[in-house]
């Protein structure tokens, strides 16, 4: 186990260099000088003196070459400065973790119905395969991964919000603010895991421990339940991960449309705005999520499945 | 004739989305009215004879609108798909021709899963700024570690069979063996994908025009028209649900053609859709 962790902790270091170029360059190849940005944002004045503007650069080190530049930012941020946004004056790190905090919200809601559905369909489906309920799952599934997020939403608001009038439109606060949301996320991400959680199922339904438990005579319910889910879920849970991250930073349009303040939402604002500060405060939060996402499910995996500290062993 | 049912799916997706793209060329031909053309005594109007779908806010024919807008949409998908496979090909050869750079080059790729596909969009989209080449740009970048992937894989595997061994021992050279080793293997496994992700990639542009940094307005885009109607989307929800459709039926043509490719060219595998990361649709 110890020797996977080196492995697996190892591999992290190209991904989070790669990560941090990004959102570097997102700003040294923006059109405009960075301090100028700065100081205009900060004094509120389209034009900030020349000389105050030369001063920050100097500071900041952007009259320096790229590799210093980049040192500069990088201990800059280490220290929690990744400098203030020029539409809000305030600084980019409570920016961003507020909008990490309302992202987080629902997240957790939308990936709690969607662990839910994934259990209960899937192993359903799998235990009544070729029955009504089992090949509506399969066609819902489909159409569900067909249509586009955004389409969902508007779906969503057309049916719930202005023909029945039992939910907001869109905003943040409330618990009925956040169904609509949860929903189209829930929607749009658990369709593909429900077929893998179908899949994996049958395929344990199939093998021989299942076969063992029946003959023990235990009831259906303790052998789905018990014996049949245990086996089916590692490959399940893996994907599970992968859409915990996407719900986290990759919400962009879903929070958009609803105007939920998360950080999806405030990085397409930051675009839209050219508030560069913010774009590269909202790149490296969601890359930090995705890869710290990522590094718990891969331990959990393997803390559950000898299997694949083994391979990792070997390879 | 009877057909099988695997070879329904994919009739269905030849006619869906060759449909989409013939309205696209010939959408001079087939557009009732021009779509930038307004009148604005029949603003918000519903379906009727003179616009089979309608109006939007400026009174322009949304039936003309959505034929148009087929045409960046369908364009910018096939561009980026190209680029993606050209990217994928030209740095999965290598890494599996030349075991010194596979390292290298295959870390570089795990780099690109370390943001989700939209979010890098956005990044670049910040960079450039909105237009064609900024979109193609910003779908290609995120794109291709996925199809180098799978060439590198599929060259390894076929690298290590026995007769391909005997045709490097006899002195082929690296082109002549991607040619006649590699090549014939890697295509028909990245044409499937690429099928499946024109869908997924006509899904993000039309995404993109919905959060206003997609293609620009005057021109029709989908998701732009989408938009557009969502602050009547009360009174007129024709002009959301319409956009949406067309949308949705183009991801539907593309994804029922790859998944019926996939069918036929690998048959004993698994279903596409169960191997596809969220975001990457």
């Amino acid at each position: 186990m110890l020797r996977f962790l080196a492995v697996r902790l190892g591999a992290l270091v190209p991904v989070l260099f790669a990560l941090s170029a990004i959102a570097f360059f997102s700003l040294a190849f923006c059109p405009g000088d960075p301090a100028e940005l700065a100081l205009s944002g900060l004094m509120d004045t389209e034009s900030p003196p020349e000389e105050a503007v030369r001063e920050l650069r100097r500071e900041l080190g952007y009259d320096r070459p790229l590799a210093v530049q980049y040192g500069m930012w990088i201990s800059r941020v280490l220290h929690g400065d990744m400098g203030r946004s020029v539409q809000t004056g305030k600084p980019v790190i409570t920016e961003v973790g507020r909008a990490l905090s309302a992202s987080g919200e629902l997240a957790a809601a939308a990936m709690s119905l969607t662990i839910f559905l994934v259990l209960v369909l899937g192993t359903a489906s799998a235990a009544r395969t070729g029955s009504i309920l089992d090949r509506s799952v399969l066609g819902l599934s489909l159409l569900a991964i067909t249509l586009p997020d955004f389409f969902v939403a508007v779906l969503g608001i057309l049916f719930f919000a202005l023909w029945l009038g039992i939910l907001p439109v869109a905003g943040y606060g409330s618990f009925s603010h956040m169904v609509l949301p949860a929903l189209t996320l829930t929607v749009v991400n658990s369709a593909i895991a429900i077929r893998l959680m179908r899949t994996s199922a049958v395929q344990a339904l199939g093998s021989n421990y299942v076969l063992t438990a029946r003959a023990k005579g235990l009831s259906e319910a303790a052998v789905l339940g018990r014996h049949v889910l245990r086996g089916a879920l590692p490959p399940v849970m893996n994907y599970l991960g992968a859409i915990t991250g996407h719900m986290l930073g990759g919400a962009v349009v879903v929070e958009t449309i609803f105007m939920w303040p998360g950080v999806g939402r405030l990085l397409v604002e930051s675009v839209r705005t050219r508030d560069v500060f913010v774009v590269q405060g909202c790149v490296l939060a969601i890359g930090m999520t995705y890869v710290v996402v990522n590094l718990v499910v891969d331990i959990v995996h393997a803390g559950l499945d000898p299997r694949v500290r083994d391979t990792e062993k070997s390879a | 004739m009877r057909l099988a049912s695997g070879y329904r799916g994919i009739l269905a997706g030849v006619a869906l989305s060759s449909c989409i793209v013939l309205c696209g060329v010939f959408a001079p031909l087939i557009a009732p009215h021009d779509p930038t053309g307004q009148n604005l005594g029949e603003r918000l109007s519903g379906p009727s004879r003179e616009y089979p779908l309608g109006t939007d806010r400026l009174g322009r024919c949304l039936a003309s609108r959505l034929i148009y807008g087929a045409r960046p949409s369908i364009g910018i998908a096939l561009g980026a798909t190209c680029a993606t496979v050209l990217i994928g090909f030209a740095v999965g050869l290598p890494a599996a021709l030349f075991p010194r750079l596979d390292m290298l080059l295959m870390r570089l790729t795990d780099c690109f899963f370390s943001l989700p596909a939209m979010v890098l969009a956005l990044v670049i989209i910040s960079m450039t700024g909105p237009g064609p080449w900024g979109i193609l740009l910003a779908l290609s970048l995120p794109g291709w570690p996925k199809y180098a992937r799978v060439v590198r894989g599929t060259s390894r595997s076929q690298l290590a069979l026995p007769q391909v061994e005997t045709v490097r021992c006899m002195g082929a050279g690296h082109w002549y063996v991607t040619r006649t080793c590699l090549l014939p293997w890697i295509w028909p496994q990245t044409a499937t994908i690429a099928t499946l992700g024109i869908g997924g990639k006509v899904a993000a542009i039309a995404g993109l025009g919905f959060l206003g940094l997609g293609v620009q307005p005057p021109t029709p885009e989908w998701g732009a028209i989408m938009v557009g109607g969502l602050p009547v989307l009360g009174m007129a929800p024709h002009i959301s649900l319409f956009s949406g459709l067309a949308i949705a039926a183009t991801v539907l043509g593309f994804t029922l053609l790859g998944e019926g490719l996939h069918k036929i060219i690998n048959p004993f595998l698994s279903e596409v859709a169960d191997e596809k990361l969220p975001g990457q649709r």
